[in-house]
């Protein structure tokens, strides 16, 4: 069921383990209108931008280049309030919300663009779904779709929040606790689909790389 | 272990974290800096050597202090290569910690502006004093001489307060709690502004406290003339933050001697001590307090300075023990003076909010959000939300880390175990602790009271 916007200040009144967190609420009346049953989100402060020329290709089996290359590959720019950071056609670019989120465990949540960004092509987020119990910034995905370049600035209202109560309560998870504060590059895969799939790619290479041949030509022999 | 051990050893593997992730940092710059790659590679198999010797260490303590100090070592080369590779980086100072401090002695020296620097030593909060603020005055002399057109000294009267540039050091960045350190180097601003109390010190005492210390201390007086702007700096830094410098202070664990600029911790702590028992955050008279924790912490930093030779400050000679309390009162009561509206105290981390009808103390409930893995930002007071103070946010911070149970539920919060889960820990409570205080400035600025 999703939560109208009564019920969201009522879980934000609530007591410790059941309060739902949003802070900091610059204009609660703006942001948490009686008649609809979502939440604006504001644009936060810190952004990260891809450079391209650091990194030939994203190789989610790579573990010396998520130590290392990334590092080079995603450039953190801090804009103040009041500053702008523009965001030209086609270009990606990863963003936070300005709120902190601490989601109790039966509550979840869905981050939903708002049709004013849309109609002129920015696409807020890809990844949308925020698991009950989260806690941290959520990391918006930026890309202008549109052909004009587009301004902005911390404290825009970018996107906008619909909580959906969970039942029976989620069990806590300890990776739920990240504490984000701005936006997070995540590892592409979980540790177990790493250690397979990384198996599975050296022994295709070793069997490729004895013989000599490329993939095509050893199916055909055998 | 002992609790000594295992904080040394708490404190020994978040340095060496700190080394490493200095290490990562460094490696996609140093690509372009062929001269430094060697010294690069050099500094990663240390990182590898240093691990290798905590983890051999892991039972005994002794062998803690060799791996501190090849850490400080291999730290000092690290940063003095940071620093040829990279130059200007004043823009990843943590802003939001320095722009609270700056709105709270901007109420004691109007239009003040506090410029802050990252230094490439380990733990090396500093105050450069013949840079900036020299340069301001001589700007402001120059420009407000008789000969300058109406128009431009008009506009020189309007020039920023400038304190002088303060060092914060780049392997601490992310440390936020640390930075309440940077109170004091601020002390010493407010020292420059505001001046220093009159303390003369009898003469048969001098010579009593020069007799028991090493002859080598030379003349008490010259000592004193030095000292005394870092006793009241000191105090200002408790007076602006309430406990949580001399939490930073005793962390960052200074050394003293003849030839130092600091005064013993023993003395330093009284100091602030005394300060913090007349703002009321420590009350002899109560024997359980919530901020007992302080004074145990504290009494052991005491007893390891009181014990080292030429201590002039030696517990046993009681007529400067009473002359000491004297000189301290005198340092809070100078400081108290002069900021009576301003000074932190513990009523007034109390007072604002309901405890009348179940409602549980400020404090608490700045505890309570770091634990729910929320930032310490507001606080409730008859129903409604209002943004909390940086003193309040700060020691909240310190209140989670430096109370054992706290920290223990706090690093359980996050379900693992362990060394490394409590490095994790600590770096997000420094994030919570960050994004806190940067969550009540931009709530100021947005115009939201505090």
């Amino acid at each position: 069921m999703i939560l109208s916007a009564a019920k969201i200040r009522d879980r934000m009144n609530d007591p410790y383990p059941r309060k739902l967190v949003v802070s900091p609420v610059l204009d609660a009346t703006q942001q948490l209108q009686s008649g609809e049953g979502s939440m604006d989100l504001r644009l936060g402060q810190e952004f990260m931008l891809p450079d391209p020329a650091v990194l030939g290709c994203l190789d989610a089996l790579d573990e010396a280049q998520a130590e290392r290359e990334l590092t080079g590959y995603l450039r953190a720019v801090h804009v103040s309030l009041g500053g702008t950071f523009v965001l030209h056609p086609r270009q990606f670019a990863l963003a936070a919300t300005l709120e902190y989120l601490r989601l109790p465990t039966d509550i979840s949540a869905h981050v939903m663009g708002r049709s004013r960004w849309a109609r002129v092509g920015l696409i807020i987020a890809m990844a949308t779904y925020v698991h009950p119990g989260y806690a941290g910034c959520l990391t918006l995905e930026l890309q202008n779709l549109g052909e004009a370049p587009i301004q902005l600035s911390p404290g825009f209202p970018i996107a906008q929040l619909l909580f959906e109560e969970v039942k029976p309560p989620h069990t806590q998870q300890p990776g739920q606790l990240a504490c984000a504060t701005g936006p997070e590059f995540w590892s592409l895969l979980s540790n177990s689909d790493l250690a397979k799939l990384t198996d599975l790619r050296r022994g295709h290479d070793t069997l490729t790389g004895d013989r000599g041949w490329t993939d095509h030509h050893a199916k055909k022999s055998d | 272990m002992s609790i000594q051990a295992d904080e040394l050893r708490k404190k020994t593997y978040f340095r060496l974290r700190a080394l490493q992730g200095a290490v990562q940092e460094l490696g996609p710059r140093v690509r372009w800096a062929t001269s430094a790659r060697f010294l690069w590679n050099l500094l990663r198999s240390s990182a590898v050597g240093l691990k290798q010797q905590l983890v051999a260490a892991d039972s005994n303590a002794a062998s803690f202090s060799q791996v501190v100090q090849s850490i400080d070592s291999t730290t000092d080369v690290l940063h003095s290569l940071l620093w040829c590779v990279e130059t200007g980086s004043a823009e990843r100072v943590p802003q939001p910690i320095v722009s609270a401090l700056e709105h709270l002695v901007s109420q004691l020296v109007p239009e003040s502006r506090v410029l802050v620097c990252y230094d490439w030593s380990p733990s090396n909060y500093g105050y450069l004093r013949e840079f900036l603020g020299d340069l301001t005055n001589n700007i402001r002399t120059a420009v407000l001489s008789d000969s300058v057109e109406e128009p431009v000294r008009r506009a020189a009267d309007h020039l920023p307060e400038f304190f002088p540039v303060i060092f914060l050091p780049a392997a601490e960045r992310d440390n936020v709690l640390l930075h309440a350190a940077l109170a004091h180097e601020i002390g010493h601003g407010l020292v420059e502004k505001l001046g220093l109390p009159a303390i003369q010190v009898p003469p048969e005492l001098a010579s009593t406290i020069l007799t028991l210390s090493a002859p080598e201390w030379g003349d008490l007086y010259e000592l004193h003339g030095r000292w005394l702007r870092e006793l009241v700096a000191d105090a200002w830094a408790v007076c602006l933050l309430g406990p949580a410098p001399l939490m930073s202070l005793e962390m960052l664990a200074p050394t003293f001697g003849p030839e130092r600029t600091h005064p013993s911790s023993n003395l330093r702590f009284r100091v602030m001590q005394q300060c913090l028992r007349a703002t009321g955050f420590i009350s002899d008279e109560t024997p359980v307090t919530d901020m007992e924790w302080i004074a145990a912490k504290t009494t052991s930093a005491i007893e390891l300075s009181a014990s080292a030779v030429g201590n002039p400050n030696l517990p046993h000679c009681a007529s400067a023990r009473t002359w000491m309390e004297q000189y301290i009162d005198h340092i809070a009561a100078f400081v108290h003076g002069k900021a009576s509206d301003l000074v932190y105290t513990a009523q007034r981390w109390e007072d604002e909010c309901d405890t009348r009808e179940g409602g549980t103390a400020r404090r608490h409930q700045l505890v309570r959000r770091l634990l729910y893995a929320a930032p310490a930002d507001v606080i409730e007071i008859n129903g409604a939300e209002i943004p909390a103070n940086l003193p309040a946010i700060v020691n909240a911070g310190w209140t989670v880390y430096a109370d054992p149970q706290l920290w223990h539920s706090f690093v359980e919060s996050f379900g693992e175990a362990g060394l490394d889960a409590e490095y994790k820990a600590n770096r997000k409570l420094q994030r919570l602790v960050l994004k806190a205080i940067d969550s009540v400035n931009i709530q100021h600025k947005w115009g939201l009271e505090s």
